[in-house]
């Protein structure tokens, strides 16, 4: 049984003229657990609508997401909350730490929203979190004190450290230069794959999505499975766009 | 080369240093049921779990003690973050609420003020005042001891408890700095209640009074200053003379009034009448007080009319009116300060009000923001916050 499925999912909006518009048009998607999909496309192709229905934040317009055997639409709100609490991590492109508070209390943020364990030992377990994404030094530091490549090192401490069973990651580099961008993604890699979850990492960074072991591109909000060598070899013009 | 490819090839070393420890640490049993059950996508899986992190767990019934310490230490921080948006907002309505206060304070204590003063003067709620009336036949006014003997009688019948006649007129007193004139009143006992009078120092004038040979007075403020403030408990007295020479004794002293800057005094209205003698006592400036119910007040009059007309004849003018502040009907003198309070109160609030919308305005981007972030961790929906 999948841990995530999509079934025919459409996302529309109504915009301020009273037309329509269709962001995603019948998507099928079936996420494992332990699955490491990359999702390519244009910026405006509905990259970050997608991920807002995989982490369960929004409904779909038409069709069926299925999150682990148990029909979305069957979940109250605040069952839907503390599923995604619990077993979605999420990661942005522009980090968005909570200012104000050091790396530590960023990480323990989702803890707050667990229970039993998971609360009562919320401090020793984003230490350790922090330890494992090599920040065991900056603890106590606020964000705006961290180079970005710090930054989203918390942010993946911080969308890991309640042990979530689906990573969601939207363009986790695309505010990184190249170098740090990459020892993120290895990071990023490393951990999901140790804990077992599944990573789903948006970006229309090619490099970035080759790390992945099955390959989706967006276009105009129609999902395709492509080839990755293939995409290698076609795309290295659009990374440099 | 570029850093994905050399990754990937390091990669492969990493992952199969990973899988001898895993090897170690994996639960047999639920785990790898789950992980079994993972069909094709996972076929390139090279690693299994390590962590207790895949295991799906039940859907937990959400702690209750763990969610409520949650919002408390959620709650907790952002005081400790905005400390001093916080405490701004706190001195906000500090400052507003004291001001409500004050103002609602001030007025209430400034309306008391304002009717006590209205009811020292004009009697209060309801007070029905007499004055001898005339005759239309003869043109003269009845005779004044007679009226206030009839009405004497009549508020005896209605059980009327206060009442009493006023009669005013002077006398010249010798004080420190020579002769001078003074206010006298001659009123009986009930007059201290019906008028609220203040007495600062001794007492207010009693019934027995009108057994002392000495008749006992009550002097203002002014008057016991130019007195030289003797102790009362000597028993000063002042000789007064009008028609008749008459030695008083003080017995109290009405609190300062900052508006009756004369002298004058309150006696019995016996020892009055002896001061100025009959003529003076009958036709000067003489009243009859008769403080009753509000809501008797107007059948009162048309039965104490009535009554008057019966003895003097029916060609009187009706001589009791209601004659206290309220008396007019209409709106209450003091509706324009009660308005005025409501208005500043009101535009109080409106501040207030204001203030902290505009906290919310300024805090609300960046809040959506937070809370947008906080949700995707978890955070349970509540009514205000959805973004
Ligand atoms: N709530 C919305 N209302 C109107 N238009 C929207 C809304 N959400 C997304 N869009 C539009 O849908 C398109 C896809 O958005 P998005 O998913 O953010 O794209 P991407 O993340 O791939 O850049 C964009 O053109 C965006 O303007
Ligand atoms: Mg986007």
């Amino acid at each position: 049984m999948p841990l995530l499925s999509l079934e025919g999912v459409t996302r529309s909006v109504e915009l301020p003229d009273f037309s329509r518009l269709d962001i995603l048009k019948g998507i099928d998607l079936d996420v494992e657990v332990g699955d490491h999909i990359s999702i390519v496309g244009r910026s405006g192709s509905g990259k970050s609508t997608l991920l807002n229905l995989l982490g369960l934040i929004d409904n779909p317009t038409t069709g069926r997401i299925i999150f682990d055997g148990a029909p979305l639409e069957k979940l109250s709100g605040g069952k839907r909350d503390r599923k995604r609490g619990r077993d979605v991590g999420f990661i942005f492109q522009q980090f968005n730490l909570l200012a104000g508070r050091t790396a530590l209390e960023n990480v323990m943020t989702p803890l707050l929203y667990a229970t039993g364990r998971q609360f009562w030992r919320r401090r020793v377990l984003a230490e350790e979190m922090l330890d494992r994404v090599g920040l065991s030094e900056r603890m106590a530091s606020m964000p705006d004190k961290l180079s970005g490549g710090e930054q989203q090192r918390v942010a993946i401490a911080r969308a890991l450290v309640r042990s979530p069973r689906l990573i969601l990651a939207d363009e986790p580099t695309g505010a990184l230069d190249v170098e740090t961008g990459a020892t993120v993604m290895e990071l990023l890699d490393n951990v999901a794959e140790q804990s077992g979850a599944a990573l789903i990492t948006i970006t229309h960074d090619p490099n970035v999505a080759a790390l992945a072991r099955r390959h989706y591109r967006l276009d105009n909000g129609v999902l395709s499975r492509i080839d990755v060598k293939r995409m290698l070899a076609t795309s290295l013009p659009e990374a440099s766009l | 080369m570029t850093w994905w490819r050399k990754k990937s090839s390091e990669r492969s070393a990493a992952v199969a240093a990973e899988e001898s420890t895993v090897e170690a640490t994996i639960e047999p049993s639920d785990e790898a049921a789950s992980i079994g059950a993972v069909p094709s996508a996972a076929d390139d899986l090279a690693i299994r779990p390590k962590y207790e992190l895949a295991k799906p767990t039940k859907e937990p019934r959400g702690s209750l003690l763990s969610s409520i310490v949650g919002s408390v230490v959620e709650a907790w921080d952002e005081v400790r973050i905005n400390r001093t948006r916080v405490l701004l907002s706190l001195v906000g309505i500090g400052v507003a609420v004291c001001a409500l206060a004050t103002v609602v304070g001030a007025g209430a204590v400034f309306g008391q003020a304002q009717t006590e003063q209205y009811e020292k003067s004009s009697g209060r709620p309801a007070t029905l005042t007499g004055y001898p009336p005339f005759s239309m036949t003869t043109q003269q006014p009845v005779e004044s001891a007679k009226y206030f003997e009839l009405l004497d009688t009549l508020v005896e019948r209605y059980q009327v408890s206060h009442s009493t006649a006023i009669r005013r007129g002077s006398a010249s007193v010798q004080l420190l700095n020579g002769t001078q004139f003074t206010a006298v009143q001659g009123v009986n006992d009930k007059f201290g209640v019906m008028h609220r009078v203040d007495v600062a120092v001794g007492r207010w004038l009693t019934e027995e009074d009108g057994n002392r040979l000495a008749p006992a007075v009550v002097v203002n403020d002014n008057f016991y200053e130019q007195l030289g403030r003797p102790d009362l408990r000597t028993h000063p007295t002042i000789e007064l003379k009008a028609e008749n020479l008459t030695t008083a004794v003080i017995v109290g002293v009405l609190a300062p009034e900052s508006y009756r800057p004369g002298l004058s005094l309150s006696m019995l209205d016996q020892p009055f009448r002896d001061l100025v003698g009959t003529k003076a006592a009958s036709e000067g400036d003489i009243t009859y007080e008769i403080w009753v119910p509000e809501e008797q007040a107007a059948q009162l009059t048309d039965l104490l009319n009535r009554d008057i007309a019966a003895v003097f004849g029916d060609d009187i003018n009706p001589s009791i009116n209601r004659n206290d502040y309220l008396a007019w009907g209409g709106p209450s003198p003091l509706e324009p300060l009660q308005w005025a309070i409501g208005g500043i109160a009101a535009l109080i609030l409106l501040l207030g009000a204001l203030g902290l919308v505009n906290i919310s305005l300024v805090t609300v981007k960046y809040r959506v923001r937070e809370i947008g972030v906080r949700r995707a961790f978890g955070r349970r929906r509540v009514a205000c916050s959805s973004p």
